[in-house]
């Protein structure tokens, strides 16, 4: 079960999903730019964005859930959120734009999460 | 442990004690008991008692460390036997003129041992003795704790004194006695009365063994260092020579720490435009002879480091002497970048002889590390011997050791000799992939990456089509070669996932040091840290990254290790 509440501090909704999908990722934002100079030495110039780190969840939910999903989305836009996944809390944006329902089979829709740390 | 007074009485003749100044201490200052102004000369560097006259007391301004503390003197006797007259040494001293410490004094044919307490005097002991007409004895007051003890020894034969006034060989005590009275840590002193004796060596120590008392370091260091150093200059030169004769090296009258040091060091530093650079530090041996018939001639150069320890000398300590050690070290070490070839040759040789307790220590550290050098050669060659000639009670003898040698060389640009040597034998082949930042402080190892993983190598080159039809293709020798190793690794647990996103957080966009799996190192960067993660099963997950970079070769060198080990042992029925 993975919990999303918004909007972050004051908590008034809570928004409860199923356990992802597997498959679901994780990823530094941390970049790093190669130069390479004319006599071989190579330059960096990096991004740390203080490791933060950007997640991936992806649900198979009923109509009515992605429905509930949409609503809180429309709802708490551009808003901080919590989101508690196998008992870690992590704060930060849901950054998928534009959201998305797919893959309607039979009153199922297959919707994606993508949530990026910023405490 | 140090003494806190000592003092030989070196000083020109005639010199006053109280203007005499001792080797270790304060100054020696008149104490308040004494009857007149006793004033007591230094003769043949001896403290001349004969003109002491009435009862007169010294002690040293030195504040001793505790209460607990020996005090000794040689004292020499003439052999009259004056009752009235004596020589002796205070311990626990107070400065007040109403006499407080513990006395011990000798006088031809009787030894006397006193405390004072506030002026009022109590006899310790009195012991007779066969005095001796002018011959050294030494008295030794120890007042540790409450126990306060009295020994003396006759220099010439070495004997002790003991408790009946009789010479004995083996160490005793004359008086010893538990007394509470004087706890104080009052001063050290010295004391006669109508003395016709001389007074040498006196020393006070700070603990309890007299050992102390007669610590004496002596050091003897000669150091050479010739330094040479070099920025952007074609040719640097600097040549220091040390010459001269060296007859006579040594160091008498050891007590307890011989040490001699000896060392010469060489060294070269140069930086920048590097045309040619040199370091010789030699010691040589020449003899050249000219003469017809001369029968023989005989070159010997000789490097030797020796401490020797005797138990049981005069004036040494009596209470036992320490341990001998002889460290005998010698380091050779040489490193430059681009030589055509490098070769580093390390002798030593270290021996110790012992009528017991052998011990052998042979370490040493022989490196050559190489640039862009087809050569590189390392040889290390030890031979240690431990023998022993026999002891029917211990039959045993051991000789450990223990030797490690590496060498490592690379090529940056020759390419086709850039393996040297044995080409099947990988320094290291752990079967991990081991990431290490630069500086060592960060570190990970991850299991072998899927056989999908390939290695890219992009070059810099001109291509260009003519309306002819005709293809050009060209590229530089100097242009740049860009290598990148891609790598995809499953089943990585959710630990070893964290600790690989902090491993590339603390080492983002720096170079570090990656092991492959088959022993090869890598120097480069991680260029895509922003790399997904992806969980495919609960718990494990799969992820892929990028590395920039060069190979480190030289993962293949010639390294031979030559080692021989003796033991051997004759056994005495």
């Amino acid at each position: 079960m993975l919990i999303i509440q918004g909007p972050f501090p004051q908590l008034s909704t809570a928004l409860i999903l199923p356990s992802p999908e597997e498959t679901n990722t994780q990823q530094l934002t941390s970049t790093v730019q190669t130069k390479r100079m004319m006599d071989g030495s190579l330059r960096t110039h990096v991004k740390r964005r203080n490791g933060r780190k950007k997640y991936r969840w992806e649900f198979v939910v009923g109509n009515a859930k992605a429905k509930e999903v949409e609503d809180y989305f429309i709802a708490n836009a551009g808003r901080k959120a919590q989101a508690i996944w196998q008992d870690v809390v992590y704060i930060g944006y849901l950054t998928l734009n534009p959201f998305e329902m797919g893959g309607q089979v039979a009153e199922y829709y297959r919707i994606t999460i993508e949530f990026e740390e910023r405490p | 442990m140090a003494n806190f007074v000592a003092d030989t009485f070196t000083d020109t003749d005639s010199t006053a004690l109280t203007a005499h100044t001792p080797d270790t201490g304060g100054t020696w200052t008149v104490h308040g008991s004494s009857i007149g102004t006793p004033t007591v000369p230094i003769v043949s560097n001896k403290l001349d008692a004969s003109s002491w006259g009435l009862y007169g007391a010294y002690y040293n301004t030195a504040t001793p460390p505790s209460a607990d503390y020996v005090v000794a003197v040689d004292v020499q006797t003439d052999g009259t036997s004056d009752t009235t007259s004596g020589g002796g040494v205070f311990a626990r001293l107070s400065s007040s003129a109403t006499l407080t410490g513990y006395l011990v004094r000798l006088q031809a044919g009787r030894l006397f041992f006193q405390k004072f307490v506030s002026g009022t005097a109590t006899t310790l002991g009195s012991q007779a003795y066969s005095a001796v007409s002018n011959q050294d004895y030494r008295l030794y007051l120890s007042c540790i704790g409450t126990t306060i003890s009295v020994k003396c020894q006759r220099l010439d034969n070495l004997n002790w004194i003991n408790s009946s006034g009789v010479e004995q060989a083996s160490e005793t005590n004359v008086f010893s006695v538990t007394d509470s009275s004087v706890t104080l840590a009052a001063f050290a002193g010295i004391a006669g009365r109508n003395a016709i004796y001389g007074f040498d060596n006196y020393a006070a120590g700070d603990d309890g063994t007299l050992s102390s008392t007669f610590e004496e370091t002596v050091t003897s260091t000669m150091t050479f260092v010739e330094n040479l150093n070099g920025l952007e200059e074609l040719v640097v030169d600097d040549l220091s020579s040390l010459a001269g004769e060296i007859t006579f090296f040594n160091v008498e009258d050891d007590r307890e720490v011989p040490e001699t040091t000896l060392a010469l060091v060489s060294t070269v530093i140069m930086e920048g435009l590097i045309q040619g650079e040199g370091s010789t530090l030699s010691l040589s041996g020449l003899a050249v002879g000219e003469l017809f018939g001369q029968p023989e001639l005989a070159d010997t150069l000789g490097i030797s480091d020796v401490a020797t320890g005797v138990l049981g000398v005069p004036h040494s300590a009596p209470w036992g002497v320490g341990g001998v050690a002889q460290t005998l070290s010698f380091v050779s070490d040489f490193t430059t970048a681009r030589p055509a070839s490098a070769s580093n040759t390390l002798t030593l040789t270290d021996e110790a002889i012992a009528s017991y307790g052998l011990d052998s220590t042979l370490a040493f550290v022989s490196t050559v590390s190489g640039g862009i050098s087809h050569p590189v050669e390392q040889d290390l060659g030890i031979t240690q011997v431990i023998s022993r000639a026999g002891s029917e009670w211990v039959r045993s003898a051991t000789s450990s050791m223990t030797l490690s040698s590496s060498a490592n060389a690379w090529s940056g640009d020759d390419k086709c000799f850039r393996r040297l040597g044995s080409s099947n034998v990988p320094i290291a082949a752990a079967g991990d992939l081991t990431l290490t930042s630069l500086d060592g402080a960060y570190s990970i190892v991850l299991r072998n990456p899927e056989t999908d993983n390939s290695r890219r190598t992009a070059f810099d080159r001109v291509l260009r089509e003519t309306r002819g039809g005709d293809l050009i293709v060209f590229r530089d020798t100097g242009w740049n070669v860009v290598q990148t190793l891609l790598f995809t690794i499953t089943a990585i647990k959710t630990t070893t996932l964290s600790n690989l996103q902090t491993f590339f957080l603390n080492t983002l966009g720096k170079e570090i040091s990656l092991t492959d799996w088959l022993g090869e190192e890598w120097t480069g960067v991680v260029t895509r840290p922003d790399e997904t993660f992806t969980e495919d099963r609960d718990g494990y997950w799969t992820f892929a990254f990028e590395f920039e970079g060069s190979k480190a070769d030289g993962s293949f060198v010639y390294q031979n290790l030559g080692l021989t080990q003796e033991v051997s042992q004759t056994v005495v029925p």
